[in-house]
């Protein structure tokens, strides 16, 4: 009798001190961080800046964080599978890049937390209801579409002397570039050039608008990446195309003006730690991406025999030569 | 009156036979280009997709019409690995066979022996394969680079293992020109990098027994083991690596790793190993960013490998022959652009030519040094190359470190 007494007793003192210790240590986790976007691989540059900027936060690849990464490679009806299967791998937060991967990742959960980057007019395209208050389950970084989209367009007939006629070519789904359509035609009526608008939905349509771009003319390149659209301007296109950021520049496009992409992801760390450590998306404010580029390829520009403006040179932070 | 007519009809129909003869004789000469080739020896390998590289190119070149309005024919010989060989064949095609052109042998040391051939003519000579910067910085006016230095091979290895805390390095290499050069560059760069150098030591040519060296590196324990070798050497250190047990965090070679023939060779043993390459097949549907295609900085790639498997079936294709292609390419457009042959007009042709080929971007300096192109770093995961560096061409991530030989699968 007195024996199993004390056997209780000690089974008794065993599971408090197991509970005692489990409070007074946390549990290591290792957060599950769900990556979507529309790349070719596994390197976004969005995706390396997230990862840097988290390291420098403390929460290192690994021992701290795991990431799981889904590339779609511009395939329209893939980011909405991927983004199911995240969300039913019950990943601690969605990290996506442009906007048809936040829209597929919204669709496909209300509850696990998004944060997003390259989103353009994050209003306009109904990811966040407002920037202050983004209500929901998103947050993230506007990449300014809106607001850049004229400023692309002034700065290609700053690089093209007598630009008369400009492209603006884009897939039906994109609701980024249909967002900025209005201040774009403002913009180009504005410098008295010739504005066509070409909403692209397959292939052939694309190929048939890409082989009708003159030598003289000018292109705006979309700012997202499905049917793989701006690579094909950048191949195709007998004129110059303006392309959405510095990376473009350093692999052959003659020009680009907007946010750099990898200091977007660096950006989106802040709030992708603070969620993780409890806050919650709808009490983030929607940050507008904090470093904008305007670069220059010297050597497509001589090869297409383009002259840089002085004024151009001296405000381009990136020169490719 | 009616002389004079005869006489101007015989005068016209001379005049017109001499055109149809001149024009006729002329418009068959080919453009002689000469050569010479490794394709025995311990080059033999690499410098067989070398020549590999020149013939399509020629071959491309007359199906669209040739050069000048001729045709384009290859007049090359074996020079049997040999850089004193190289030199007399050089001077035979140039003096004896009076070749219109000449194209660089295999490697460094070919190269640097027959510059002096090619000054003497003053005849335009680029050495597509030929890496180490000291050829090209003796004030020599005629010889011209393709290649990313050879000092600069390893940088990408060294990259990845400062960035994984790795802190030192033990360095190998063959006692010829290209290994010393690329040697004693991965030590200025480790250094640079704030690495240690544990070991750097030197092996004959055609030495195929490496234990000792390697138990002395092995003595010095070090993270990462930097080789500067050829194809040969590079397969038997690997193996006596195993044999040994000797287990270095990371492993890279300077020559050899990136050819499909290493995994082919070595098998698993191959795996985790890294390799310098100036140019992968892959480039071809690679992104940058993981988003842009880098194709079109190695315009007329896709075709030059597809038609390289169909001419060559079954042929090893690396990097030396898109690199002996590009060499091609350029002479042909120098000569192009010049409009003539004249070695002069070439040459400055040659120092403003600004050009992407199959191989990637051309360009160099008033000494014909290469300031244009980039190396890459591969390493063998799961049987395929892997590019590893530079970080925005890394689609994959390295694996480090290599786990131990009896800990592998």
């Amino acid at each position: 009798m007195i024996a199993r007494s004390a056997v209780l007793a000690l089974l008794l003192l065993a599971a408090v001190a197991d509970a005692a210790a489990a409070e007074a240590q946390p549990e290591h986790r290792v957060y599950r961080i769900g990556v979507l976007n529309e790349a070719w691989a596994a390197n976004h540059p969005t995706v390396e800046g997230l990862k840097e900027g988290l390291r420098e936060l403390g929460l290192v690849e690994g021992r701290d964080v795991a990431y799981e990464i889904r590339y779609t490679k511009g395939v329209p009806g893939a980011t909405a599978a991927a983004a199911e299967e995240l969300a039913k791998a019950g990943v601690d937060l969605i990290f996506t890049s442009n906007e048809p991967a936040t829209l597929a990742a919204k669709s496909a959960t209300q509850s696990i937390p998004i944060v997003f980057t390259l989103v353009g007019d994050p209003v306009a395209t109904r990811v966040v209801d407002s920037l202050a208050r983004p209500g929901g389950n998103l947050t993230g970084i506007s990449s300014r579409a809106t607001e850049l989209a004229p400023k692309r367009l002034e700065v290609l007939k700053s690089l093209v002397t007598g630009l008369k006629r400009v492209w603006f070519i884009y897939h039906g789904s994109d609701s980024t570039d249909t967002a900025a359509l209005a201040s774009v035609r403002e913009a180009a009526s504005r410098f008295q050039i010739e504005l066509i608008v070409r909403e692209v939905n397959d292939l052939g349509a694309l190929f048939i608008a890409l082989k009708e771009v003159r030598r003289d003319d000018g292109v705006l390149a979309p700012v997202v990446d499905t049917f793989d659209i701006p690579a094909k301007i950048l191949d195709v296109a007998r004129g110059p195309g303006i392309f959405p950021s510095a990376l473009w520049v350093e692999n052959g496009a003659v020009i680009s003006y907007g946010p750099d992409f990898r200091a977007q992801g660096v950006q989106s760390a802040r709030l992708v730690a603070k969620i993780l450590r409890g806050a919650r998306p709808q009490d983030l404010p929607v940050e507008g991406a904090d470093r904008i580029d305007l670069a220059v390829n010297l050597n497509t520009a001589r090869q297409l025999a383009l002259r840089v403006p002085p004024r151009i040179l001296v405000r381009a932070n990136v020169v490719q030569r | 009156m009616m002389q004079i007519h005869r006489i101007a009809r015989l005068v016209v129909a001379d005049a017109l036979l001499l055109v149809a003869l001149g024009g006729t004789a002329h418009a068959q000469a080919p453009i002689k280009i000469g050569a010479s080739v490794s394709t025995t020896g311990s080059f033999a390998a690499l410098g067989q997709n070398q020549f590999r590289g020149y013939q399509l190119c020629v071959k491309h070149a007359n199906e669209k019409g040739g050069l000048l309005g001729r045709k384009i024919e290859l007049v090359t010989e074996d020079d049997k690995s040999d850089p004193a060989t190289a030199v007399q064949i050089y001077e035979r095609l140039i003096t004896e066979k009076r070749v219109d052109a000449i194209l660089g042998p295999y490697g460094s040391s070919g190269a640097d022996a027959v510059a002096a051939v090619s000054e003497k003519h003053r005849m335009p000579m680029i050495a597509p394969l030929a890496s180490t910067s000291a050829i090209y910085k003796k004030g020599r006016k005629y010889v011209f680079m393709v290649l990313s230095p050879a000092e600069a091979y390893l940088e990408g290895l060294l990259d990845v293992a400062a960035k994984r805390g790795l802190k030192t390095v033990a360095v190998i290499h063959e006692d010829t020109l290209f290994p010393n050069t690329a040697a004693a560059g991965t030590v200025e760069i480790a250094k640079r990098k704030g690495l240690t150098v544990v070991l750097n030591e030197a092996y004959p040519k055609g030495a195929a027994d490496f234990a000792a060296l390697l138990t002395r590196v092995r003595a010095a324990n070090p993270d990462v083991l930097a080789a500067g070798t050829y194809f040969e050497d590079a397969v038997a250190i690997t193996r006596q690596l195993k044999t040994l047990d000797i287990n270095p965090r990371m492993f890279g070679l300077t020559v050899g790793a990136d050819l499909p023939k290493f995994y082919e060779t070595l098998g698993k043993s191959a795996e985790y190993v890294y390799g310098a390459t100036q140019w992968d097949p892959s480039l071809l549907t690679l992104r940058a960013g993981g988003l842009i295609p880098v194709a079109r900085q190695y315009p007329g790639a896709r075709e030059f490998v597809e038609d390289y498997q169909k001419t060559f079936p079954g042929a090893d294709l690396s990097y030396h022959s898109a690199a002996g292609y590009s060499g091609c390419e350029l002479l042909h457009e120098s000569i192009r652009r010049a409009g003539s042959l004249d070695g002069e007009r070439v040459r400055a042709a040659l120092v403003k030519l600004e050009m992407n080929t199959v191989f990637g971007p051309f360009r160099v300096d008033a000494g014909g040094f290469q300031v244009g192109h980039k190396a890459l770093m591969i390493q063998w995961q799961d049987g395929k190359k892997a590019i590893v560096s530079p970080e925005e061409l890394a689609a994959d991530k390295p694996r480090v470190p290599t786990p131990e030989w009896s800990k592998r699968p």
